[in-house]
């Protein structure tokens, strides 16, 4: 745990956060990198960058060299 | 054992004038002020509620229409403002504070002429699906002896069952409706999210949060939507027509319990018999919804209480301080993210789930209701999962913002089971329409409740 982590939490709670705390907040981490920034939903279909679609604000894929037609 | 009043017996005995809106509390006031169990309500509020009786009872004999809800007793989840009155949040009782002004959802019951008479307990800020509250213990579910009245509506349902009210207000954000509904063998109705105003409840996840009855029956359930929407929902049924109706492929659902397997095929043979043509419909990907449903809505919890924890740190349940912390973990971008998981799901479930289904039955809880010592004598990453498994059914509706109407559809020695009728945005009639077809009664012992401290 670095020391930044214990400081936001501490922020967070107006005290030192107790062990248990601190362990269950890593381990919040560690299922959010898990379940967020690895989560099937987000899978672009395809290589390239990714931008977000207005309106909805979901992912798509885009190939910034394909022709205009196939990013519709 | 006697059936449940709903609120269309009620109104028959109110104009037939063997009843009033008087004497239906007088019935409510003499079980409730009995020794007994424990009582669902953290407060009851007597005095206004006679008041109100009266000026209705007044009213009626002298011919003046008094509204849909007239003389209904109702009470609800306690975390509606309501002028001069005091709400608890389901938290420490110092951190009760009086109201200003009346939330939407309470002023359109009262403006429909229901009397409400009560507050009802309810998980801590919300926060929790099994009703088990650090600070006022668990009331007791009247359905099934020993087993979690389900959370965080915790006494609506509690009330409901017991035949105190023919209906409570609860709140849904991952399951808050209609898990209570299912532990304790009732009907609960989570609408549309934005059907409902949300204005004077108490927030929770605004991503999330939905307002709704718990009711003793569909047709309860109806009227009261039906108030709170002033009139946008229907109250008479419909012949639907054959509907398409889609069941789980089978990845989303596998930890379902023997039984309620069953309970599901007995459900498709039925819908089958009713001219309806089911459909299976492959939900794997609702789970991948449920860490972006957290984050959601622990992120939202940790800004609405922010300030407060701070300040008031100690004063807060060991679990919620606990859950609230988490949201330390989550950066600006993980919630982002979660946002677009959550579009990306919406747009899925619109051209997979609800292209090809018309209402979608899922499980509510995966067996009949668990008992709460399982709960009790848990803890750390064990009761992180049995709680995971207690919300994994209810959370995709609720993070997808769709309507979902839990009721029981079969009762076993072990308890009742449980589905969710669940369609697309907008599909409340419709979810209705179907659910009313499904019902089966309900019972109560007419227990006696002891009056809260």
């Amino acid at each position: 745990m670095d020391t930044r982590f214990d400081k936001d939490i501490e922020a967070f709670l107006g005290r030192p956060p107790t062990e248990s705390e601190r362990a269950i907040a890593a381990d919040q981490a560690a299922r959010v990198e898990s379940g967020i920034f690895a989560n099937p939903l987000l899978e672009p279909p395809g290589q390239g960058p990714i931008r977000l679609r207005s309106g909805t604000g979901a992912l798509v894929a885009i190939d910034p060299f394909s022709a205009p037609e196939a990013d519709a | 054992m006697t059936e449940l009043a709903t609120i269309a017996q009620l109104q028959a005995r109110l104009a037939s004038g063997e009843a009033t809106a008087t004497s239906l509390l007088e019935e409510r006031q003499s079980r409730i002020t009995c020794s007994g169990r424990l009582s669902p309500f953290r407060v009851l509020e007597w005095g206004r509620a006679f008041e109100t009786a009266a000026r209705l009872d007044s009213a009626r004999a002298q011919g003046t229409p008094t509204g849909p809800l007239s003389g209904i007793p109702m009470a609800h989840k306690d975390m509606f403002d309501r002028a001069g009155s005091s709400t608890g949040f389901g938290t420490h009782r110092a951190a009760a504070r009086p109201s200003k002004m009346t939330a939407t959802a309470l002023q359109r019951l009262d403006d429909a002429g229901a009397v409400d008479f009560g507050r009802l307990e309810m998980s801590e800020f919300a926060m929790g699906p099994t009703g088990i509250n650090f600070h006022h213990g668990m009331p007791e579910n009247p359905t099934v002896p020993g087993a979690i009245p389900g959370g965080s509506s915790s006494g609506s349902g509690v009330a409901v069952a017991a035949g105190l009210v023919p209906a409570a207000l609860g709140s849904d954000t991952g399951g808050s409706i209609r898990l209570p509904a299912a532990c304790n063998g009732v009907v609960g109705f989570k609408p549309t999210l934005g059907r409902v105003s949300l204005e004077g409840a108490m927030p929770l996840s605004w991503t999330q949060d939905t307002v709704g009855p718990l009711a003793a029956s569909v047709d309860c359930a109806r009227r009261v939507l039906s108030a709170l929407t002033q009139g946008a929902t229907r109250i008479e049924p419909r012949e639907t027509g054959p509907l398409r109706i889609g069941f789980d492929r089978g990845a989303f659902t596998s930890a379902i319990s023997p039984a309620m397997r069953a309970c599901l095929a007995t459900l498709r043979e039925t819908l089958a018999g009713q001219g309806h043509e089911l459909t299976s419909v492959d939900l794997a990907f609702f789970s991948d919804l449920e860490e972006a449903a957290n984050v959601i809505a622990i992120s939202e919890a940790a800004a609405v209480h922010a300030d407060r924890l701070r300040s008031h740190s100690d004063s807060y349940g060991p679990e919620v301080r606990t859950r609230l912390t988490q949201s330390v973990a989550m950066s600006a971008q993980a919630y982002l993210r979660a946002r677009q998981i959550r579009a990306a799901g919406i747009e899925r479930t619109r051209a997979e789930v609800f292209s090809t289904s018309d209402l979608v039955i899922l499980p509510t809880l995966p067996d009949v209701p668990p008992q709460a010592s399982a709960f009790k004598q848990a803890e750390g990453a064990e009761l992180s999962g049995m709680i995971s498994r207690l919300t994994k059914l209810t959370r995709p509706a609720s993070i997808l913002g769709l309507p979902a109407l839990s009721l029981p559809v079969l009762w076993t020695e072990e308890g009742p089971l449980s589905v969710q009728v669940i369609g697309p945005h907008g599909a409340d009639d419709l979810i209705a329409d179907l659910a009313q077809t499904l019902e089966t009664a309900r019972v109560t012992d007419g227990t006696q409740l002891t009056e809260p401290a």
